[in-house]
């Protein structure tokens, strides 16, 4: 397809590994946000292990004041900053690249970008400068200073100007390919930006008044309607999250092994199921304010957010099964798994996203259906299980993809070869197996009772103390392991990348290419239509049993908190 | 027959994300922000003598 645009092709290059005509000015915005995402990764990943190391009170490193502080730090830019910033990036250079098209407004994505940059960086001198000890949340009527609600505006504004670019990026496309459909992984971004639309107008609807708040023109915020409307923007961000990693799921699978979904129409119906259902979860975080109604609750967390997990359920099913039914075509047809052992292990992108649909599903989803649960909610409610999930969902699901397809984009996007490519083959591994491990520590932790968000659970001086059950010894050393191991293998990856990035060879060509990019498996033969994917389904079985057993024993745990003896 | 297909209806709605967008703003403002703020709004203000015992002033 032609690509029209004013300056004619001076803006474009051809890439010489895909074959795309790539939009100049769109790399260079989606390079930037990029760098900065990794630079957001950085300040969350120093902040995490201060914080590892303050939780487990055998080292209690942080005074109690730094730690509320670096909590705050390490949430918003772990969970905000450095994955949003990371969305930016694809979605500018999804929007151009992948559809042969060309940027919208280049000066709108600049502005945006710089727009994110001043927020990002008000936000992060208020907290380090000790006037934002608010945590992520912000909840009123814990007050920061005017310059942290105005960093986060600004982030706010600038993410929805890039998001804005990018509707109008597909808009271009649309006019120059009418009646063709998006490609799927595209079509998994533009679920994200639609969600991303709403999450960023929830924010701006609950940080401005807060922020003339903190000036002192509004008298007061109601905590509640805080509450509500925040989590309208706290969720939702991650919800982002989920329809982004899922579509680098689907593109990692294409480029690793040549797979694509066995049913695109179904694939694309689960994104639209996550675009109606996945935002209005938001509602367990408030499962039990006593404002909010029982139907309300139900509503918006037993039924329609059952949506959003079986859109979750589609994907895990079609993600594997593309896998599996390229690898069954180029011959690996022995027994259900012969498919997967014959994988490409050695390609980091792969193994990362392997790993992350794991982690995702195995942790985030199950214990995220028992926390979004009105009755079984209770059992984790404000404990360490909490973040436990999210460790799971966020970090072992998304955090882990992006960092496995950054394996793709250095050489694609920043024209660079992989520097200590050897080490890659590691990197995933030590990252997903210590998120692993601290997650599910932090998970059972929360089932002992160990509150979130507490500098000294043993209340030591107060008083009154509290002595845990000694097992949780136990895990809170499993919790300083995972979470160490995690940092080595975020710190490896960061290195590799801002080495790669900054200091890096020269990627000239295909010859350069360190990663490989597999070749489409052949066409199916006629009788392997009939059940293109046993492996798969059987290890979806495996699931749904883990499923079962995890939600019945909650429930189990359920009734015996009412024990009365 | 003829070269030209109908796109089918459903496909015209998969791929128009103008109206995805509007159905996912739709969906979550009816169903959690708006009927959550009406909630809210509904609730009788916290009598004066509670809302001082609490406070303590």
């Amino acid at each position: 397809m032609a690509v029209a645009v004013e300056g004619g092709e001076k803006w474009f290059r051809t890439c010489d590994v895909t074959g795309f005509k790539v939009d100049l000015r769109a790399e260079k915005i989606a390079r930037l946000n990029a760098v900065m995402a990794v630079v957001s990764l950085l300040i969350a990943v120093i902040a995490a292990l201060l914080l590892v190391l303050t939780r487990w009170q055998l080292f209690h490193v942080l005074p109690v004041d730094w730690y509320y502080r670096v909590l705050t730090l390490h949430g918003l830019d772990a969970l905000v900053f450095w994955i949003i910033f990371f969305e930016l990036a694809a979605l500018t250079f999804t929007s151009t690249a992948f559809l042969n098209t060309r940027m919208s407004s280049p000066f709108a994505g600049w502005a945006g970008t710089v727009l994110a940059i001043v927020g990002w960086l008000l936000v992060n001198y208020t907290i380090l400068t000790g006037n934002a000890d608010v945590l992520m949340t912000s909840y009123a009527p814990l007050k920061a200073h005017p310059l942290f609600y105005l960093g986060m505006i600004l982030f706010a504004v600038g993410a929805l100007v890039i998001v804005t670019t990018f509707f109008a990026n597909l808009m271009i496309w649309r006019r120059e390919n009418p009646g063709q459909s998006l490609p799927l992984f595209v079509y998994g971004l533009m679920a994200a930006a639609i969600i991303a639309v709403i999450t960023i107008v929830s924010g701006a609807i609950i940080y401005i008044p807060t922020f003339l708040w903190s000036l002192g023109i509004i008298k007061d915020i109601d905590p509640g309607v805080y509450k509500l409307i925040w989590w309208g923007l706290g969720h939702p961000s991650q919800q982002i999250n989920v329809a982004a990693h899922v579509s680098v799921w689907y593109l990692i699978t294409f480029l690793a092994t040549g797979g694509t979904s066995i049913n695109e129409k179904i694939s694309r119906f689960a994104f639209i199921l996550y675009i109606v259902a996945i935002n209005v979860a938001s509602a367990h975080h408030l499962l039990v304010d006593p404002a909010v109604s029982p139907v309300w609750k139900v509503w918006n967390t037993s039924y329609v957010m059952y949506l959003a997990v079986f859109a979750s359920m589609i994907h895990a099913f079609a993600v594997p099964s593309a896998i599996e039914s390229a690898q069954r075509r180029r011959g690996f047809t022995k027994g259900l798994f012969e498919w997967l052992k014959a994988a490409p292990w050695g390609n980091p992108a792969f193994s990362g996203m392997w790993l992350s649909m794991i982690i995702f599903g195995f942790i985030g989803g199950i214990t995220g259906v028992v926390n979004g649960m009105e009755q079984t909610n209770i059992i984790v409610h404000n404990t360490l299980s909490v973040p436990g999930h999210f460790k799971g969902a966020v970090v072992g699901g998304t955090a882990l993809t992006f960092m496995a397809v950054t394996y793709y984009l250095i050489p694609l996007l920043f024209r660079k070869k992989i520097a200590f490519y050897g080490l890659a083959k590691f990197v995933p591994w030590i990252f997903g197996i210590g998120i692993a491990i601290l997650a599910v520590s932090m998970y059972i932790l929360g089932a002992f009772g160990v509150p979130r968000r507490h500098w000294d659970i043993t209340f030591s001086g107060g008083p009154f103390t509290y002595t845990f059950n000694p097992v949780t010894d136990f895990f809170w050393a499993l919790f300083g392991l995972g979470g160490i191991l995690a940092v080595i293998g975020a710190l490896l990856w960061i290195l590799q990348v801002v080495v790669s990035v900054f200091f890096g060879k020269p990627f000239n060509g295909p010859q350069d290419l360190q990663i490989p990019i597999a070749e489409p498996p052949p066409p199916a033969k006629e009788e392997e239509d009939k059940f293109a994917a046993p492996g798969t389904f059987t290890l979806v079985l495996l699931f749904m049993v883990a499923f079962i057993i995890f939600v019945a024993l909650n429930y189990g745990w359920l009734s015996a908190m009412w024990e009365v003896k | 027959m003829s070269e030209e297909r109908k796109t089918p209806f459903l496909q015209l709605v998969f791929d128009d994300f103008i109206l995805l967008l509007f159905i996912g703003v739709a969906v979550y403002a009816i169903s959690y922000l708006i009927w959550g703020l009406i909630e809210l709004a509904w609730l009788p203000p916290i009598p004066p003598e509670i809302k001082q015992a609490l406070l303590g002033r």
